[in-house]
């Protein structure tokens, strides 16, 4: 019986499918979104992954974090709500045990970091530079910002361009910014970070929502809220790439409910160059792999190339 | 924390080949996946929701059995497990599968107590099935509520010492699985207590083997999205500090790393 893996065979024509961000190459448009694929070697192998244009790591700081306690998730219609607490095995570990293995194994690595001061955003970024092997970095500027009291560095322009431009200069690494979609004005941001030198846009993290046990009276997630992920999130999230892809020129990675090649083609037609797919992959851990052989069918079928379809729609 | 991923992981379909309903609000489902599942017990299938919408996350069910068929002791508590206790025969079911770190496979000599109660006691059959393979005939203890929650009785009975207890006495004796665990302990000879169930049961039962210095195992439930490693949902507070991941640490666990008192407050 064919093995669903033996899809990956089909994938040899890279030419229709390749995309770049910028200065970063990727050899198709498809990754794993942070935090739903492990590390890039734990949940499927990594000679696997290796045929993903790139996987996006789980969130990483510079110190390790244990996470919230539970419960940590409840589903929710059309998506699910998690509340991990950024629970991750930290840079040093990463270097370490990780990305030896991803280089050996030919990924494309981007690193997905955080932290709670821009220092330490800068710090880590410098760490992962030094190391090399890291093909860009994925800013998740949704975790508050302790020092300034708790806003958060991607609701804010002038806050996000200045950690913008303070990581890239510590690392020299390309930067891509991953855009909340609770900032009050998302575009104005975005347009501070191509300012400030990032040389992608990924769009969009989960949105903050919550969940109700009637019996017991008590919120499903021990944090009360937690992010919206899944295909309820995918309407919104086309809707800010199309419209963020109107205020910057800087290419943007589509985020949100991305279960099939589909769904991926909405998000390149609606202008994003490249595609992450995170909440699918619970369902269906060959879901990044899927839709990636269904583009290149797709394409071929259609007798085009991914670099055609982005930002193909006609609008009215 | 789990390690590399050797092989490349699937979603696999498997047709339902007999299904049952042994007591109200119970189903007992028997699939053929499309090939063969090396299961062992104490591991667990991810099985797709029949009718969910492309985002209705899998439900963890333990697994019963290994090979060309498996099997699946289902009770209802809600809208995924009650599609799935109503599958019938010809139904095609999703899953992935065989997921989890199993119970230590039986050894020649060794005398096992299991305690299990409701679902729970369906990995503990499967690993009494192991141990009457090899000779042995561990003690099972069973609880429930009432008669009617302890489905597997009949099939226990063929493979363990049976000792069923109730809370409402409608059969074997009343009271807690609890009672004659610390009367088996107190007897002495007992290697090892495998216990999966409610989580007062599996508490109380690793609180009575700690005192008596008997080891003890447990398999623990939590709320899952992936069931491989990939989503950090399934915390188990870890005794010490930190957190245990129950799809890929457990759901085997030995008892005292878990930080039980955390785990009640989850
Ligand atoms: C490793 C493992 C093995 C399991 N084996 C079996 C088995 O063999 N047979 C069986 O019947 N059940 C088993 N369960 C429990 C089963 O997964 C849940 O009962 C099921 O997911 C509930 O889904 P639902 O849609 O019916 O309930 P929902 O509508 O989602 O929820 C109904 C209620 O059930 C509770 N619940 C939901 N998910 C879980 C869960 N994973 N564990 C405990 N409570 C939950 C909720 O808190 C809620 O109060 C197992 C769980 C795990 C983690
Ligand atoms: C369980 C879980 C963990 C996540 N962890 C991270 C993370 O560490 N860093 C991050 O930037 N985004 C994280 N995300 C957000 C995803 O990368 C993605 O932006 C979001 O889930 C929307 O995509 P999806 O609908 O395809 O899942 C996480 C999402 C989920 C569901
Ligand atoms: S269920 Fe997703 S990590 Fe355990």
């Amino acid at each position: 019986m064919a093995r669903r893996w033996d899809i990956l065979a089909t994938v040899s024509t890279p030419g229709i499918l390749a995309v770049n961000l910028g200065p970063v190459r990727l050899k198709n448009p498809v990754m794993t979104a942070s935090g739903t694929c492990g590390y890039g070697h734990d949940v499927q192998p990594a000679g696997l992954n290796a045929s993903l244009g790139a996987i996006c790591t789980k969130g990483l700081s510079l110190e390790p974090r244990q996470g919230n306690p539970p419960p940590r998730i409840w589903e929710t219609p059309a998506g699910m709500l998690n509340a991990i607490g950024l629970a991750n095995m930290g840079v040093e570990a990463f270097l370490a045990d990780v990305l030896p293995l991803l280089e050996q194994a030919g990924v494309t690595v981007i690193a997905n970091i955080f932290a709670d001061s821009m220092e330490d955003f800068g710090r880590l970024a410098a760490r992962l530079a030094k190391a090399g092997g890291i093909a860009a970095l994925e800013l998740n500027v949704s975790c508050p910002n302790v020092k300034q009291g708790g806003i958060h560095f991607g609701r804010d322009p002038d806050r996000a361009a200045e950690l913008t431009a303070h990581v890239s200069e510590r690392s020299g690494l390309p930067i891509i910014v991953k855009m909340t979609p609770e900032a009050p004005d998302i575009a104005a941001v975005a347009r501070a970070c191509e300012q400030a030198g990032a040389c992608a846009l990924s769009a969009i993290n989960t949105i903050r929502g919550m969940a109700v046990d009637v019996e017991r009276a008590r919120p499903r997630l021990a944090t009360v809220y937690g992010g919206l992920s899944g295909p309820a999130l995918k309407p919104i999230a086309l809707r800010i790439v199309h419209e963020l892809s109107k205020q910057v020129s800087i290419p943007i990675v589509g985020i949100g409910g991305i279960s099939s090649a589909e769904d991926a083609l909405e998000f390149l037609m609606a202008g994003a160059s490249a595609v992450q797919v995170g909440t699918a992959t619970f369902l269906d851990p060959q879901a990044p792999f899927q839709v990636l052989a269904g583009l290149e069918t797709w394409c071929t079928e259609h007798e085009t190339t991914i670099r055609k379809v982005i930002g193909s729609m006609e609008e009215p | 924390m789990i390690g590399p991923c050797a092989r490349p992981r699937t979603l696999i379909t498997a047709r339902v080949v007999d299904a049952s309903r042994p007591a109200a609000g119970y189903g007992v489902i028997r699939v053929e996946p499309e090939h063969e599942v090396e299961a062992r017990p104490g591991q667990f299938a991810m099985l797709g929701v029949p009718g969910g919408c492309r985002a209705t996350l899998h439900r963890p069910m333990s697994i019963l059995g290994s090979g060309a068929t498996l099997d699946f002791l289902i009770r209802e508590v809600g809208r995924g497990s009650r599609a799935l206790a109503g599958l019938v025969e010809g139904d095609d079911v999703q899953m992935i599968a065989p997921l989890g770190t199993p119970f230590p496979a039986p050894t020649k000599g060794e005398r096992v107590v299991l305690v299990g109660g409701g679902v729970g006691a369906s990995p503990l059959l499967f690993q009494a099935r192991l141990a009457a393979r090899q000779g042995a005939r561990p003690t099972m203890i069973y609880g429930g509520r009432a008669g009617r929650d302890l489905v597997l009785a009949d099939e226990m009975r063929q493979v363990c010492d049976l000792v069923c207890v109730t809370e409402d006495g409608t059969l074997g004796e009343r009271g807690l699985a609890t009672d004659p665990l610390a009367a088996a302990l107190a007897a002495g000879g007992v290697d090892r207590v495998l216990a999966c169930g409610p989580l007062p049961m599996m508490e109380a039962s690793a609180a009575l083997a700690l005192e008596a210095a008997v080891p003890c195992l447990v398999c623990l439930e939590a709320l899952m999205a992936c069931g491989f490693g990939a989503c950090l949902g399934c915390a188990i507070p870890a005794a010490g500090g930190g957190y245990l991941y129950a799809c890929s640490d457990g759901p085997v666990l030995a008892a005292e790393r878990v930080d039980w008192e955390r785990m009640r407050a989850a």
